[in-house]
C-alpha cells in the first residue's frame, strides 16, 4: 500500500498556497490600483493640459497651491459638505426607520419589502433622469401635485433655481440610497435574539427603553458601516449631478467630484483634475480613519 | 381565541395594539408612496404617447396605454413612425445595442468575480496565514480610492493598449470595483461555515481542491449568488468609466446612452423613461428573486464584519 506523498494537517498555515490563491486578485489590484494611483499623483505634479500637449512640464505642488488659493475650490468644498451632510443624514435616518418598520408585523409589510428594492435597482444616471422628469418645470408630476394641493400657485422650475437645486438633488440621492441602508440595517435587526427583548420586558423596560438599550447598541456596528459606505458614496457622487443639474445653476450644485470631472474631461486639464481627485481621496482617507477609530474604540474590530 | 374577560386592562391592551397597527400601516403607506411613486411614474410615462406625456394636468393613469415606445426602441413598427422617432431623438435606436453591451459586460464581470474572488476568499478563510488580516485590510482600503482618481491614468493606459471603445476595457476596470468587495463578503461567508466537514474530508484523503469542489462550494451557493448579483449590479449601473472609455455603439452601455438624453434640448422623456424601465428591470428582478441571498451575504459580509 502506498501512503499519500505528503499530507498537511488541516490547521497548518500554508503561506505559499495562500499567495497562489490570492495572486489573480493581487495582479488585478497592482495593475488597476497601485500603478494608476501613483501615476495619477505624478500627473498632478505637472502642468498637463491636453490642449497644449507640448507644454507638459513638472511644476511640483503648484496645482495644489493654485487650487487652494482660488474661490472655486472652497465654494465646491462648501457644496460638498452640504450635499454630504444632507444626503448621508437623511439616508441613514430614513433607511433605519424603514428597516425598523419592516421588522415589525403589520398588514402590507410584504409589499413594502418588495417595493423597497425598486429604488435600489435604478442606476444613478437613470435616477437623475427620473427626477428631472418628476421635477420638470412645466409638465412635471411634482409641480402638478403641488399645484393641485394648492401648495404653490404655478409650476416651479426646481432645478434652475439656485435655492432649490441642491435640496432637490439631495432628495433624489436619498431616494436612490435609502434601500441599501434599510437592507443592511434590517439584516442587523434580524440577528437580535428575541431573548434579549423578552428578558428586558420582564425587567420592566418600556418600548422606548427597549429601543434605547437593546436595539440601538446592537445596531451600532451596522450603523457605523452604513455611515462609512454612505460617506464614500456621497463624496464621490457625480453621475446623478451629470444628468440632473450639471453642477448648476451657476455653481449651486458644483461639488468637488463634479469639479474634478469638469476640469479633467471638459477643460482637459489633467494636472489640475488629478490634484482635485487626490484631495477627494485624502478627505475620504481621513474620514475613514476617523470611522475606523470609532469602531476600534467600541472594540468591534478586535478580530 | 380572545377571552372577553371584561377587565379594563384587556380592553386597553387590544386598543393599543390596534392603534399600533394603524400607525405602522400609516408609516408604511408614506414610505410606499415615497419609494414607489417615482417608479410608478417612470413606468406610466413609458406607456404614454408623446402628446399624452405633455398633457396638463398630467394623466396619473395613461388613457390609452401603449407599448409602442418599447417597440420603437427595438426598431419594430411602421417605418414612417420609426423615421419620425429617429428625427425626434436620434439616439433612440442606440438603446437596443447598448442593452446587449451592458448585459455582456455585466455578466462577464460577475463570472470573473466568482473565479477570482473564490480562491482568494478560501485562502483567507481556511489557510490560517498570519499576514492574511493585513491583506484583507488592504483589499478593504482599496474601496476607499475614489474612481475619479484613477480614471485618467487608466484612460491613458487603455489608449496605449488600443482598448479605448471596447467592452474589454470596461470589463477589466469593473473588476477593480467589485473584486475586493466580493473577496470581503465571500471570506466572511466561508468563515461562518463550519470547517469540520472539510477537515474530516482532508483527513480521509481528499485533496484541497476536492474539498472545495464537493463540500465548500455547494454549501456556499447563497454567498456565491450574492457576490455574483452585487457585482452584476454595480457594473450594470457604473457610469464614470463607461462615459470616459466608450465612443461608439460597439461599446456604449445603457447608462451612457441614457445620460446622452439629458444633454438634448427637446423633451424626450417618453423614450428616456422607457429606457429607464429597461435599465432598472434586470437589477430589480435579480434583487427581488435573490433578496434572501443578498441580505444573507451582506449580513455575513457587512454586519458581522
Amino acid at each position: 500500500m502506498q501512503l499519500r506523498r505528503k499530507w498537511v494537517p488541516p490547521n497548518e498555515p500554508q503561506p505559499l498556497l495562500f499567495f497562489i490563491l490570492n495572486s489573480p486578485a493581487i495582479i488585478l489590484l497592482i495593475g488597476l490600483v497601485l500603478y494608476p494611483v501613483i501615476y495619477s499623483f505624478w500627473i498632478s505634479l505637472h502642468e498637463y493640459n491636453l490642449r497644449q500637449i507640448s507644454r507638459v512640464h513638472f511644476i511640483g505642488l503648484d496645482n495644489y497651491f493654485s487650487i487652494m488659493s482660488g474661490d472655486q475650490f472652497w465654494d465646491a468644498a462648501l457644496n460638498t459638505l452640504i450635499f454630504c451632510a444632507g444626503s448621508i443624514s437623511l439616508t441613514v435616518i430614513l433607511g433605519t426607520l424603514l428597516a425598523l418598520l419592516i421588522n415589525e408585523k403589520f398588514p402590507g409589510r410584504g409589499i413594502l419589502r418588495a417595493v423597497m428594492l425598486l429604488p435600489w435597482a435604478i442606476p444613478p444616471v437613470v435616477n437623475g433622469l427620473l427626477w428631472q422628469w418628476l421635477l420638470e418645470g412645466q409638465y412635471g408630476l411634482i409641480n402638478a401635485i403641488l399645484v393641485g394641493l394648492n401648495l404653490i400657485n404655478e409650476p416651479y422650475a426646481w432645478l434652475s433655481m439656485p435655492s432649490t437645486a441642491m435640496p432637490v438633488l439631495i432628495i433624489a440621492q436619498v431616494w436612490n440610497h435609502v434601500p441599501f441602508v434599510a437592507v443592511v440595517m434590517l439584516a442587523a435587526l434580524q440577528t437580535i435574539p428575541d431573548e434579549l427583548y423578552d428578558s428586558s420586558k420582564i425587567d420592566g423596560a418600556g418600548i422606548f427603553q427597549r429601543f434605547r438599550f437593546v436595539t440601538m447598541p446592537w445596531l451600532s456596528h451596522a450603523l457605523l458601516l452604513v455611515l462609512v459606505t454612505q460617506t464614500m458614496v456621497a463624496i464621490r457622487t457625480f453621475d446623478i449631478i451629470y444628468v440632473l443639474t450639471g453642477g448648476g445653476p451657476g455653481t449651486a450644485t458644483t461639488v468637488i467630484a463634479w469639479l474634478t470631472y469638469v476640469t479633467t474631461f471638459n477643460m482637459n486639464d489633467f494636472g489640475r483634475g488629478n490634484a482635485y481627485a487626490y484631495i477627494i481621496a485624502l478627505v475620504t482617507f481621513i474620514l475613514s480613519l476617523i470611522y475606523i477609530r470609532m469602531l476600534w474604540l467600541r472594540g468591534e474590530v478586535s478580530r | 381565541m380572545v377571552k372577553r374577560g371584561g377587565e379594563p386592562m384587556r380592553f386597553s391592551f387590544l386598543f393599543i395594539n390596534r392603534l399600533r397597527t394603524l400607525v405602522l400601516m400609516l408609516l408604511g403607506f408614506l414610505f410606499f408612496l415615497f419609494l414607489f411613486g417615482p417608479v410608478y411614474w417612470m413606468f406610466a410615462t413609458s406607456l404614454m404617447t408623446e402628446s399624452e406625456m405633455l398633457s396638463i394636468p398630467p394623466h396619473f393613469l395613461p388613457n390609452e396605454p401603449t407599448i409602442r415606445n418599447y417597440l420603437t426602441i427595438l426598431k419594430i413598427g411602421d417605418p414612417n413612425y420609426l423615421k419620425i422617432a429617429f428625427n425626434r431623438a436620434p439616439s433612440v435606436f442606440d438603446i437596443g445595442p447598448a442593452l446587449i453591451n451592458s448585459l455582456l459586460v455585466s455578466i462577464t464581470v460577475s463570472l470573473l468575480n466568482l473565479s477570482i474572488a473564490t480562491p482568494a476568499a478560501y485562502a483567507f478563510a481556511r489557510l490560517n496565514v498570519r499576514s492574511g488580516l493585513i491583506m484583507l485590510m488592504t483589499y478593504l482600503a482599496v474601496r476607499m480610492i475614489p474612481p475619479i482618481m484613477i480614471v485618467v491614468p487608466l484612460f491613458l493606459v487603455m489608449k496605449d493598449l488600443g482598448l479605448i471603445d471596447t467592452k474589454l476595457s470596461l470589463i477589466i476596470v469593473y473588476c477593480f470595483f467589485t473584486v475586493p468587495f466580493s473577496i470581503w463578503v465571500l471570506q466572511s461567508y466561508f468563515k461562518a461555515m463550519p470547517a469540520e466537514l472539510e477537515d474530516a474530508a482532508l483527513i480521509d484523503g481528499c485533496s484541497r481542491f476536492q474539498t472545495v469542489r464537493y463540500i465548500l462550494l455547494p454549501l456556499a451557493k447563497p454567498g456565491l449568488t450574492c457576490v455574483a448579483i452585487l457585482s452584476f449590479m454595480s457594473s450594470w449601473s457604473e457610469f464614470l468609466f463607461a462615459v470616459v472609455f466608450t465612443k461608439s455603439t460597439d461599446s456604449k452601455t445603457l447608462t451612457v446612452i441614457a445620460a446622452g438624453f439629458a444633454d438634448s434640448a427637446s423633451i424626450q422623456f417618453d423614450y428616456v423613461m422607457t429606457a429607464g424601465v429597461l435599465t432598472a428591470l434586470p437589477p430589480f428582478l435579480l434583487a427581488l428573486f435573490f433578496q434572501k441571498y443578498i441580505v444573507g451575504g451582506l449580513a455575513s459580509g457587512a454586519v458581522k464584519g
